[in-house]
């Protein structure tokens, strides 16, 4: 039977297939046309412009008239005179590591827990989803009303609890940390060690554990059962299974959680602007990119800032793809 | 036959199409004036609401749209939009503050073409002496504030006597009423003001205190003196005082001070808003009566005056330059800013302050007109400078560093200076 589609084919077939070929192609293109296109529009000319934007002197006082031309005077200016943008640099990677971690940790450990069976573990999965599925704004004026010292559901219940109430929201360092001879004042503020960075952390931690869960527990389902049989058998204990054969092959699903939740968290504005506005110890870049831009107006400098971040965020991306990658390799 | 009927329909048809010849179409009546309002959710958006519907019912052709939002970016909305050049809205709400960097920008119109044109205002009726505060920007009026407001000081007369009359006193009361230093103390917290970083009222509020201690932060000459010894005083204040506030006080706005005076609290707000007043008695709170208003505080002098300077700020309507409805939008505007339209608005909760009205004893019978007046003629504004919304922004870091942080009080002055000049030398 398969001889047949062997054979030569007859004249004027080949010319039949390239003309197939060609035709196809631009079928494709023609397809894939208004999609790109629209990407075009709404990606790429706000990046030029933001790119050409960030090389005038642009503010509301000149918007409608002649932009003076500054070169890479914004640059300059964001880099050496903005006392801002490295403290909220730092604080973008605090936020990462402080959140992604935690995240990462807890969604595998729910993950490999809740991977069996048992009675309400649809309602359990469903109630995971409502983190994920509500509005960023929502849920942090949710928590913002929860953290409230005076009126706050985590004050009620410490109280009744018999603890003392925290301020949560406050941007005072911990008292374990600060309390530290010399330097534990230093190391608060140089790693945010404080309540208000806390809470916004938590308040992350909360919406998307879930998802690093869901991603986790999808990527379980989708391993060999056999090699899980063969582990009982050789007599492998939980944790020798988890760490010598669960994480190797759900390596690559980790790094692409990571990759993910990277880039959502470079994206977190409304959460922590909803609780904590644009204050100082909890200014992330985006925070910070917001209050230049449209605070205080300057949008010339906003550009420039924005195209700064966006390289560190190609840069951070491009690490953690790098290191995937390799990571990646070696487990296969 | 056929043919008979189809000319006769042809015929019927037509013969309307034609029937006015050569005569003119009458001309279709005048639809409604729209016009569509910006606005910030408020008591005095509330007020003008109010105005809107008395003004409806003497202008009967006028549909008036109040397109409202939230105070969570409210300004930067109001700046990004008029400067997109949208014609979306016709007047705008907007803080007095701005108002010189809008009309910088060329985005909004000055009040002259309507209101020194006598086809749109009759000025001898209108009383514009009776205004005290006007933006003028180049010589031109950009806006007649709607309300005003400015800070007094709120105590619980059930247990304060006295209004403070010093920040000293201030202090005293803070400390006797904190439950943090004295456990049987009836109320929570000594004194509240709001603090709320990146919002508008933390450097307004600092404004008040800085002014009664001498300071300033850019003097009559341009100058910027925001480091000097009163700065360094004020600043110093501001910290002791930072010791009763709540710890998260820099999530503190209007809204969450005036909660605090609406769950019974706090002893004392100060500096703190007027609107809250008339907005607490229209609350069903179980504190609302127990409240004393009063002048703010400030420094006794050398001849025994009390030296108190108010931050006094205006809310108004301006005029979106892109607006196609701006003579329908300067009738209200005229009525709203109108003596009878201050009567309205001044009834249902605005901040009355023609002098005209503040001082009829016939209309102005509470403790709260009185107070008010004494109040807008000592009051200052903020420097009404191209650079506010980058001036501001530097002002709030340097209170938060006040309240928040340990670094030294002249540090944090002399990082503002430097910013200040900075920013200065962008706007030569």
């Amino acid at each position: 039977m398969g001889g047949g589609s062997s054979a030569i084919p007859p004249i004027g077939m080949g010319t039949m297939n390239r003309s197939i070929v060609t035709s196809n192609r631009i079928l494709r293109l023609a397809l894939l046309s208004p999609a790109v296109l629209v990407l075009t529009l709404t990606t790429l000319v706000p990046i030029l412009y933001m790119v050409v934007s960030s090389l005038y002197r642009l503010d509301p006082v000149l918007f409608n008239r002649t932009w003076p031309f500054v070169g890479l005077g914004n640059y300059v200016d964001v880099l050496t005179k903005d006392p801002m943008f490295w403290s909220s640099m730092q604080k973008t990677v605090l936020f990462l590591l402080y959140t992604i971690t935690p995240q990462i940790a807890v969604g595998m450990f729910l993950a490999v827990f809740l991977f069996r069976e048992f009675k309400g573990k649809a309602l359990v999965q469903t109630l995971m989803l409502f983190p994920i599925l509500t509005t960023p704004v929502v849920i942090s004026m949710i928590w913002k009303y929860f953290f409230d010292f005076d009126t706050g559901f985590l004050n009620v219940l410490l109280i009744k609890l018999g603890l003392p109430p925290q301020t949560w929201l406050s941007t005072k360092g911990f008292s374990f940390i600060t309390g530290i001879p010399g330097i534990g004042p230093w190391i608060a503020s140089t790693l945010s060690l404080n309540w208000a960075f806390a809470s916004i952390v938590f308040v992350n931690f909360w919406q998307w554990a879930p998802f690093c869960f869901l991603v986790f527990y999808a990527g379980l389902t989708a391993l060999p059962l056999e090699v899980f049989d063969a582990c009982r058998v050789d007599g492998a204990t939980r944790w020798q299974t988890f760490r010598f054969v669960t994480l190797p092959l759900l390596r690559s699903v980790v790094w692409i959680v990571v990759f993910l939740r990277i880039i959502d968290c470079l994206k977190v504005y409304a959460q922590i602007w909803v609780i904590f506005g644009n204050a100082e110890p909890t200014r992330i870049i985006n925070v910070h990119l917001y209050t230049i831009g449209f605070t205080m107006s300057d949008y010339g400098r906003a550009s420039a800032l924005g195209v700064i971040t966006l390289f560190f965020i190609a840069l951070i991306l491009l690490g953690n793809y790098l290191l995937g990658g390799k990571s990646h390799e070696s487990s296969v | 036959m056929k043919k008979l009927i189809l000319m006769l329909m042809v015929v019927a048809i037509l013969t309307p199409a034609f029937a006015g010849g050569g005569k003119e179409t009458p001309a279709k009546p005048a639809g409604p004036k729209k016009i569509t309002i910006l606005c910030v959710t408020s008591p005095e958006t509330n007020a003008l609401k109010v105005a809107a519907e008395e003004f409806k019912k003497k202008n009967p052709g006028f549909e008036i749209t109040f397109s409202e939002q939230g105070r969570m970016g409210y300004f930067t909305n109001v700046t990004t939009q008029l400067v997109g050049g949208t014609d979306a809205f016709d007047l705008v709400q907007n803080n007095t503050t701005y108002i010189t960097e809008l009309a910088a920008a060329g985005v909004i119109d000055p009040y002259d073409t309507y209101l020194f044109d006598k086809k749109y205002t009759n000025l001898a009726e209108y009383d514009l002496d009776d205004i005290p505060v006007k933006l003028v920007y180049n010589g031109k009026i950009y806006c007649i504030p709607t309300d005003l407001s400015s800070q007094i000081t709120y105590v619980r007369k059930d247990l304060i006597g006295k209004i403070p009359e010093t920040w000293d006193e201030l202090l005293e009361n803070a400390k006797k009423f904190d439950q943090a230093t004295n456990p049987s103390s009836p109320v929570k917290y000594g004194i509240m003001l709001t603090a709320l970083t990146g919002g508008p009222e933390a450097p307004k509020i600092f404004y008040t205190v800085l002014w009664s201690m001498g300071g300033n932060v850019i003097d009559d000459k341009g100058n910027v003196v925001i480091n000097s010894p009163a700065a360094k005083k004020a600043g110093e204040f501001y910290r002791t005082l930072a010791k009763h506030l709540p710890k998260d006080v820099t999530t503190y706005d209007y809204t969450k001070v005036f909660d605090s005076l609406k769950a019974g609290l706090t002893a004392q707000a100060a500096p703190f808003w007027n609107a809250a007043w008339n907005h607490l008695k229209l609350t069903d709170s179980a504190f609302k009566d127990k409240y004393s208003i009063g002048l703010i505080p400030g420094v006794r002098q050398p001849d025994g005056s009390i030296l108190r300077t108010p931050q006094t700020h205006g809310w108004g309507l301006i005029i979106n330059t892109n607006s196609k409805n701006k003579e329908a939008a300067w009738e209200f505007l005229k009525f709203a800013t109108s003596k009878e339209g201050f009567r309205i608005r001044g009834k249902a909760g605005s901040s009355v302050y023609r002098p005209s009205i503040l001082n009829d004893k016939s209309y102005a019978t509470e403790e709260y007109f009185p107070l008010m007046a004494q109040t807008y003629k000592i009051a200052r504004m903020e420097p009404l400078v191209t650079y506010y919304s980058k001036l501001h922004e530097i002002l709030n870091v340097m209170v938060a560093g006040f309240l928040t942080t340990n670094t030294p009080v002249e540090e944090i002055l002399a990082k503002a200076e430097k910013d200040i000049l900075e920013l200065k030398k962008q706007y030569k």
